[in-house]
């Protein structure tokens, strides 16, 4: 009897309508730390495949990844793996571009998307237990610079952003970006850096607000101080 | 007790089967990293009548979401069996915006569609708009009115009638009837709508006393003033920006109100509604210039200038005044060289072959009349 209930019930409950499966939704970027970084190392990319598309290729391309696969058909997912290439336990920045092609082999669509791999993401990474450590805030060789929050409300009306790294030489570098929020890749162990005291400015043409920080660099390591 | 059991479970197996159409297959992703546009797929079987929408109920784990109306598009309305693709953007959805949905399902039902939507415009900007649907049941409780079937021989159709009994139908509230997969406006915009949306009367009218010209078109309206213009920021300029309206316009105003995304018609959904299944030159299946003569307001029978909306006969689904009265602004261009938008329907100044349903002509976006009106639609794709 219990079964012919519980059998009713089902009937009862699923008559017309159908739910789906949970999935992970991103909203928005300017308050949402994930919308762009990769949180594992089995990164599900999702598309709409254009009705005129016969193939596509997907371009992924950052400091220590430079892949590219081919689609031939309709596919409307890939999943991309940031621990099969070599160092991914190291921050990085990747560009995608997936790039749609007609009967012709002409372009017909392009989706573009910057990713942050960000250490421990893609596979094992030193932690460290005990914060009085020196070795806590040291950065040795590449920093994801991540902008992503905060800057809704100053930021809104900019047309991109630009950070600006002045070295200790005086010299400067200027990295123009087309979205208010996103990531810069600072390869910090190059030699052409140098050493001692370096500026890192953020700002918003078009808009207002920004942010700024100083950093010392030593041999041996990087010590961060926010200013 | 168990056979009587069993036979109601017989019962709800065959109503389930045969009743009602059934979603099946529901998945959902989101473009990531690309977009925030999230595909909502899924399978819909045993459509055999009748206009049906998919109701949208989203959650994140038990937690019930109001997803915004303009929040959804794709295949939520007048669907049919196959597969269909909903589509979400989470950024229309203000309240979601501070974090990420971890747990994000949607479930999906088969609805009959309403026959008419009414949104009370009487409410304060900021409070939540008062919107009711009307079904056909609710029609044929006698509750609002008369109602016709069958008004136009031929073709299948239902008109609320009753409607312009009530003043407040042509004022206070707006009035849509669903039409395929958007509503279209009753009535062509009267002026006491405007009021209602923008506090005042314009100050350019025929009708000088308030009572008079509340119910009559709002008239002397450019393009421009309805929706904006591309030298606005952000600009307008259909379809280039899509269905982006200046804020401070009239639809604009609307949006705000409502809470809905109101719009001029395209000129192919103008003329749809216009015709009601109907192909003769005007919507009552005659092809007799005499036909204006209870369909519309125009040159003989106007007396020089517009006329109180619904007062003539409505069309198959119960829209008044697509012939005459005044002419009706469209979303589209009207030339090649995008310098005229599209305007359909004779007016009150015209003779009664301007107001045939083919008929439509274009005029400059920022150019305004006392012939020139315009009704609304709201859009469910």
């Amino acid at each position: 009897m219990k079964r012919l209930f519980a059998a009713l019930a089902v009937l009862c409950a699923a008559k017309g309508f159908a739910a789906s499966e949970p999935v992970l939704v991103h909203t928005a970027p300017l308050h949402n730390r994930l919308w762009m970084t990769v949180v594992s190392n089995e990164v599900p990319l999702s598309w709409a495949w254009p009705p005129d598309a016969h193939s596509a290729v997907l371009t992924l391309a950052g400091k220590y990844v430079n892949e590219t696969v081919a689609f031939d058909g309709v596919t409307t997912d890939w999943i991309w793996r940031p621990a099969d290439v070599p160092d991914a336990a190291r921050d990085d920045v990747v560009d995608l571009l997936l790039t749609f092609r007609g009967a012709g082999d002409e372009p017909v669509g392009v989706l573009a998307a910057r990713l942050a791999v960000v250490a421990g993401a893609a596979g094992p990474v030193r932690v460290m237990p005990d914060e009085s450590t020196s070795d806590w805030t040291r950065v040795k060789e590449d920093v994801v610079i991540g902008y992503d929050a905060a800057w809704r409300d100053s930021a809104k009306m900019a047309s991109g952003s630009r950070l600006t790294i002045v070295k200790p030489d005086g010299g400067a570098v200027t990295n123009v970006m087309a979205d208010v929020s996103g990531f810069a890749l600072w390869n910090v162990k190059s030699e052409r850096w140098g050493f001692g005291a370096f500026t890192l400015a953020l700002d918003f043409p078009g808009g207002s607000g920004g942010w700024e920080a100083t950093l010392t660099r030593l041999p041996g390591g990087t010590w961060v101080g926010i200013r | 007790m168990r056979r009587t059991l069993l036979m109601l479970a017989s019962v709800l197996v065959l109503w389930h089967a045969v009743a009602e159409p059934v979603v099946s297959q529901v998945t959902v992703r989101q473009r990531w990293p690309w977009s925030r546009l999230v595909d909502i797929d899924y399978v819909l079987e045993g459509v055999e009548g009748g206009m049906w929408d998919i109701e949208v109920r989203a959650f994140d784990g038990t937690t019930p979401l109001d997803l915004p109306f303009a929040s959804l598009s794709g295949d939520r309305a007048a669907v049919s069996n196959g597969p269909g693709r909903i589509v979400w953007n989470p950024t229309v959805t203000a309240y979601t915006n501070e974090q990420v949905l971890t747990q994000f399902t949607v479930e999906l039902t088969p609805v009959q569609a309403p026959l008419y939507l009414i949104v009370d415009l009487t409410h304060a900007v900021g409070t939540p708009p008062v919107v009711q649907y009307l079904y056909e049941e609710d029609l044929a409780s006698g509750a609002y009115g008369t109602v016709e079937t069958n008004p136009v021989p031929g073709v299948i159709s239902l008109a609320w009638t009753g409607v312009t009994n009530d003043v407040a139908n042509k004022t206070d509230r707006l009035v849509l009837r669903r039409v395929r997969d958007f509503y279209i406006g009753v009535f062509e915009w009267t002026q006491g709508q405007r009021k209602n949306v923008n506090g005042a009367y314009y100050s350019n009218s025929y009708y000088t006393n308030a009572t008079d010209r509340a119910v009559h078109p709002e008239e002397r309206l450019s393009y421009v003033v309805i929706r904006g213009a591309p030298g606005d920021n952000p600009a307008v300029d259909w379809p280039a920006t899509g269905r982006a309206v200046k804020p401070s316009s009239l639809l604009g105003r609307l949006r705000t109100k409502s809470g809905l995304p109101f719009d001029l018609p395209t000129d192919e959904q103008w003329e749809f509604a216009c015709r009601a299944g109907t192909a003769t030159r005007f919507n009552n299946g005659s092809d007799d210039l005499s036909a204006m003569e209870e369909l519309g307001w125009y040159k003989s029978n106007a007396n020089d200038h517009t006329r109180e909306v619904g007062l003539k006969r409505p069309n198959a689904w119960g829209l008044y005044d697509m012939h005459g009265n005044v002419e009706e602004w469209c979303l589209d261009w009207f030339d090649a060289e995008r310098t005229l938008r599209v305007r359909r329907n004779g007016s009150w100044l015209r003779e009664a072959s301007y107001s045939a349903s083919s008929y439509s002509t274009g005029y400059a976006p920022n150019g305004s009349g006392g012939t020139l009106g315009y009704r609304v639609v709201l859009n469910m794709r």
